[in-house]
């Protein structure tokens, strides 16, 4: 079926629409929590790392330091966990509409990624507090979200096409989320990680992203764009096999459900 | 003249592939690695269907359960892709599965317009412009701005059905929506579809409810275990189907071109192009034993083995301490087998037991090796049989023909020469289910009257139509 491009905005749109009122509409406090689940869990870990255990972030103040990098990955968390069983979890739909299959995770992605940005003004408000200077390469900063959005479609294409055919997908999928979050420079910085580990502790296409948005907006300095270009080819690559996943088996996911 | 075709299927068959062990990641990864198939069992839920649907008529597809009107259904409004075979479309296809798909149920009526109808590929403006007439038809009036929770089953399916309507595809693809609602937004439903049909849209319907498909439908076709059994006009389709299918018990279609054969619970019976060649019972069995009558249909017969072309069924009569089983084969287009054979556990006295075929009323004479007759036309409260022939024969034959106008075929009912002498019988009118009786009989012969233990045929027989 020959589908306009406007066709597929209206539905996006639909569907990002309606994932977006499905995550906060039933919860009296609302949208909010978009915001609300990321500053305690940053309340949370800068008591345990600031107060029991202390990470030496090189002079950003630690609160700081771990809500930049926790905004990020939560986007990328409930994105990955939210696409992995989408299909799955929406196999009414599937089974009764004809629509192009893939427009499902892609909403999941827009909408946290509106979650996300709604994040950012509290990020900026904590940058005031400590008085931490705005740097031009802030203006990269979308440029980074753009890049880690095509990353999370990515994987969740991937992710979301396998647990079609592997229900184990789904129960997999938490603990290699666990390793990610521990595996990226998230609750402690990129210097932490010792030389000789950094060449296969960089594979990990988060880490770039990461250490951009980090250095864009508290560093003013961008240092590290080989990390960087990691990334974007680590996005390209999961973009590329899940488009290719979609394109060969979106047909068939309707007879596994 | 040759109708436009909306619709053009071609050699369509689906299977599913089913994993035949619960496989775990690292098995299959494994398999992979070594350049080894992965290991599945396929069920077919499609075969070799092909057939047209034409501009503007209402095509019905009926059918069992499991018979693959879902998978059709899928294939058609394009949920699911066919594992080899083509379907070509001559306009848009709008397909409504289950009416409200989609819905959200956090979300306003309103909201789930927009969400419903950008499903079905609606674009923002073609959806604002429906908007208002969809919210009349449904009649929500001001509860379109509520949260649909707050519905009740029926306003959701009245919403569900003001969406699709609206949606104005040019092959609309219906399963069963039309049993939807209370009784006056049903009929108006059936006539926004009616209306639909007489803007010379095509609809296909599919249902198992065959007086929608009789009311709305022109031409029918009925599936069964993923063929087309029958495409006929929709009224033949629907009788056929109904007349297959009334009592107990599932039925099974044997393919067999022009003629169909459907056997259910010990009876088994023709038709050819849809009509009926039988009636009752069609072709059947019974025993005079020590017992008394034992008759096929009565108990349960259990399937052991269903192929496209063959059926074989036994049956246990604990009573008798003997089973039957009776297997019904499709030879050729015109051709069909049948054989009987009985396992005996203790002896057991039989006097005699026959083989008939119940015809319809429109056949109206009969003959055999040497004689013929007319059937007198069917009357209550009458049996009369008559002996057209005493003396058992070799391979004996029985035979109906119809009258011509008509156009049913002949149809002759012969035994196999190493079946033993039967003696051709017939009866005139058998009031009870209006039909012919063309009954082959055989005497048992033994002096003692009685059977050792052991596995007998008791029948192996032909039934041949000669077409007209």
């Amino acid at each position: 079926m020959a589908a306009s491009l406007s066709q597929y905005r209206t539905l996006l749109y639909q569907l990002t629409r309606r994932e977006f009122k499905a995550r906060y509409s039933s919860a009296r406090l609302g949208i909010a929590w978009a915001v609300l689940n990321p500053l305690l869990m940053m309340v949370i870990l800068s008591v345990v790392f600031s107060v029991f255990v202390r990470i030496d972030t090189g002079g950003t103040p630690y609160p700081l330091f771990v809500l930049n990098g926790l905004c990020l990955w939560q986007f990328f968390r409930s994105t990955v966990a939210a696409t992995t069983s989408c299909i799955v979890d929406d196999r009414d739909l599937f089974r009764r509409v004809a629509f192009p299959r893939s427009l499902v995770p892609l909403s999941i992605v827009l909408s946290n990624l509106l979650n996300l940005l709604l994040t950012f003004p509290f990020l900026f408000f904590l940058m005031a507090v400590y008085e931490r200077p705005l740097h031009l390469t802030v203006l990269l900063v979308p440029l980074n979200l753009v890049v880690l959005a095509l990353l999370a479609t990515g994987v969740g294409l991937i992710t979301s096409a396998t647990t079609v055919f592997y229900r184990d997908m789904r129960y997999m999928i938490e603990p290699l989320l666990l390793v990610l979050f521990y595996g990226s420079p998230i609750l402690y910085p990129l210097s932490a990680v010792p030389a000789a580990l950094r060449p296969i502790y960089g594979l990990n296409p988060l880490v770039g992203i990461l250490r951009f948005q980090y250095e864009a907006l508290l560093g003013g300095r961008l240092e590290s764009l080989c990390l960087w270009a990691v990334s974007c080819s680590g996005a390209a690559v999961a973009l590329v096999c899940g488009a290719w996943l979609y394109r060969r088996y979106a047909g068939l996911f309707v007879d596994m459900l | 003249m040759t109708r436009p075709v909306d619709i053009e299927v071609r050699s369509l068959h689906k299977s599913y592939r089913l994993r035949k062990r619960r496989s775990v990641i690292a098995g299959d990864l494994l398999r992979l690695l070594t350049l080894r198939r992965l290991e599945y069992k396929s069920n077919e839920a499609l075969s070799d269907l092909s057939f047209d649907v034409y501009r503007g008529e209402c095509f019905g597809i009926i059918g069992p359960n499991g018979s693959g009107k879902s998978t059709l259904l899928r294939i058609l409004s394009g949920v699911t892709k066919p594992s080899s075979g083509t379907v070509r479309f001559g306009g848009s296809v709008g397909a409504l599965l289950e009416l409200g798909a989609g819905f959200h149920s956090e979300m306003s009526g309103r909201e789930n317009i927009y969400l419903g109808a950008s499903l079905h590929g609606l674009t923002h403006r073609q959806i604002r412009a429906a908007e208002e007439e969809i919210v009349a038809f449904s009649e929500l009036g001001d509860f379109i701005d509520e949260p649909i929770f707050t519905y009740s089953s029926g306003m959701l399916v009245r919403l569900g059905f003001s969406i699709a309507i609206a949606i104005k595809p040019d092959i609309l693809v219906l399963d069963e929506v039309l049993a939807v609602g209370d009784e006056s937004f049903r009929h108006k439903s059936f006539k926004a579809i009616k209306e639909v049909r007489e803007s010379g849209k095509t609809v296909v319907l599919v249902s198992h409810d065959a007086n929608q498909v009789a009311a709305f439908c022109d031409r029918a076709m009925l599936l069964s275990r993923g063929k087309s059994i029958l495409l006929a006009d929709a009224s033949t389709a629907i009788r056929f189907y109904l007349q297959t299918t009334e009592g107990a018990g599932s039925t099974h279609y044997l393919e067999c071109g022009a003629l169909s054969v459907a056997v259910k619970q010990g009876r088994t019976l023709l038709f050819y192009q849809g009509r009926p060649i039988t009636k009752g019972y069609g072709i059947y069995s019974s025993m005079l034993s020590a017992s008394g009558w034992m008759d096929v249909l009565d108990g349960t017969w259990q399937t052991e083995r269903l192929d496209n072309k063959s059926l074989r069924s036994t049956k246990a009569i604990d009573y008798l301490s003997m089973s039957l089983t009776w297997t019904v084969r499709v030879l050729s287009e015109t051709e069909v087998a049948v054989e009987l054979t009985a396992h005996l556990e203790k002896p057991l006295g039989v006097d005699r037991y026959h083989a008939s075929i119940l015809l319809d009323p429109a056949y109206t004479k009969w003959s055999t090796q040497d004689a013929t007759g007319k059937f007198p036309a069917i009357e209550i409260a009458s049996y009369e049989w008559v002996h057209v022939n005493s003396k058992p024969l070799h391979s004996a034959w029985i035979e109906g023909s119809a009258d011509q106008a008509s156009a049913l075929p002949e149809v002759r009912f012969s035994v196999t020469a190493d079946s033993g002498e039967f003696a051709p019988t017939v009866l005139n009118t058998d009031y009870q289910l209006g039909s012919r009786v063309l009954q082959l009989l055989r005497r048992n012969t033994d002096p003692t009257g009685t059977w050792p233990p052991g596995t007998r045929t008791l029948f192996e027989g032909r039934v041949r139509i000669r077409l007209p």
